[in-house]
């Protein structure tokens, strides 16, 4: 097997929830997996814990300073690339294209919106951009009718992204040290 | 807000193939999605697997992992240690820090890649629901494995992409005590 550049495996191929009948090694078709009324649900109890866990990755990236917080009152929550911050932001999203063959630009700077995240009893809800070919897109958990559902293997995706996102930042602090 | 501590959050809640029925917003029984016992990896797990792969490589360069290969390179196993026997220890206290899931209880043998040189590669490994009692899954089913799904194989990328930042995270931590 040939041994390939992993910084080349990029996410554009993230599976989405149209093809959600190939997440198992199971062959079946479709139309057995899922009615239409798939289009039409809500979140279940199991997603909670993913979203959860992609929340604390943003606070934590956050907290290095590679991702920016956004809070509108107390029930939506954004997480952007980068701020306002000019000197930073060039090279951040310089090392996220770099890292994930994704570009910022492409995502409106814009990653994962959260609603109802610090409310543990409400249905929380978050929109994500997911690369999905040439063209991110924008998939939810729940579906308010314009979105596509997103299925836990996408808000998994995005947090592989993010984490290839810091480690790439740490490759090139790592990367200008060397040079120094 | 206070912010919760990242390391606190394990990947003790690792979904398997067998609540795949809860892996979408809808809800089916196990019955419907697979009634064999029996059956060969999918064209899109082997991609999964080929990424998983090339990742653990990329680990291997760096030193965090170490690779075994048998039958000429058609299966290949991944330690979680290093080339360096005694930095190892060290490792396995940051992998544990990082992933809460002890590195002795996978027997070190995290993950072993089999049929490389063939078209439909599949692996086996050790995942879990509960970082205290990890099975052995693999995407080809074979009797006495239990069925990986997708999520499973990128579980397994989450947590060695959480040990890969645990490691530089240390670095940084000791860069800074000097």
């Amino acid at each position: 097997m040939n041994q390939l550049d992993y910084r080349r495996q990029d996410y554009s191929k993230a599976v989405t929830a149209s093809n959600i009948g190939d997440m198992t090694p199971a062959t079946l078709s479709l139309g057995q997996r899922f009615s239409s009324s798939y289009f039409a649900s809500t979140m279940t109890p199991l997603v909670r814990p993913f979203l959860h866990r992609l929340h604390l990755c943003l606070l934590n990236l956050e907290r290095k300073g590679l991702v920016r917080r956004y809070d509108y009152g107390t029930d939506i929550r954004e997480f952007k690339l980068y701020g306002d911050d000019r000197s930073v932001r060039d090279q951040q999203a310089v090392i996220f294209h770099r890292a994930t063959g994704i570009l910022p630009e492409q995502q409106n700077y814009t990653f994962v919106k959260f609603i109802n995240i610090t409310m543990p009893n409400e249905i929380q809800t978050c929109e994500i951009w997911i690369p999905d070919r040439d063209e991110p897109r924008l998939f939810s958990n729940t579906e308010p009718g314009h979105y596509t559902t997103a299925s836990i293997k996408d808000i998994v995706t995005m947090e592989l992204i993010l984490k290839d996102y810091e480690i790439a930042a740490y490759e090139h602090s790592q990367l200008q040290r060397k040079q120094i | 807000m206070n912010i919760p501590n990242f390391k606190e959050n394990r990947f003790e809640t690792a979904v398997t193939a067998l609540n795949i029925g809860d892996m979408t917003p809808l809800q089916l029984g196990d019955s419907r999605l697979y009634n064999g016992s029996s059956y060969p990896a999918t064209s899109l797990s082997q991609r999964f697997v080929r990424r998983l792969f090339t990742y653990l490589l990329e680990l291997e360069r760096k030193g965090l992992v170490r690779r075994f290969e048998y039958d000429g390179g058609d299966q290949v196993k991944f330690k979680l240690y290093g080339t360096d026997e005694t930095n190892h220890k060290h490792l396995e206290n940051v992998f544990c820090k990082a992933t809460g899931i002890r590195p002795s209880k996978k027997d070190f043998n995290f993950i072993q890649f089999v049929e490389l040189h063939s078209p439909s590669p599949y692996c086996r490994f050790w995942s879990s629901d509960d970082a205290n009692d990890p099975m052995y899954f693999s995407n080809a089913f074979h009797g006495y494995y239990s069925e990986a799904s997708i999520k499973d194989i990128v579980t397994l990328e989450l947590i060695l992409k959480e040990y890969e930042v645990a490691v530089y995270e240390d670095e940084q931590a000791r860069r800074d005590l000097f």
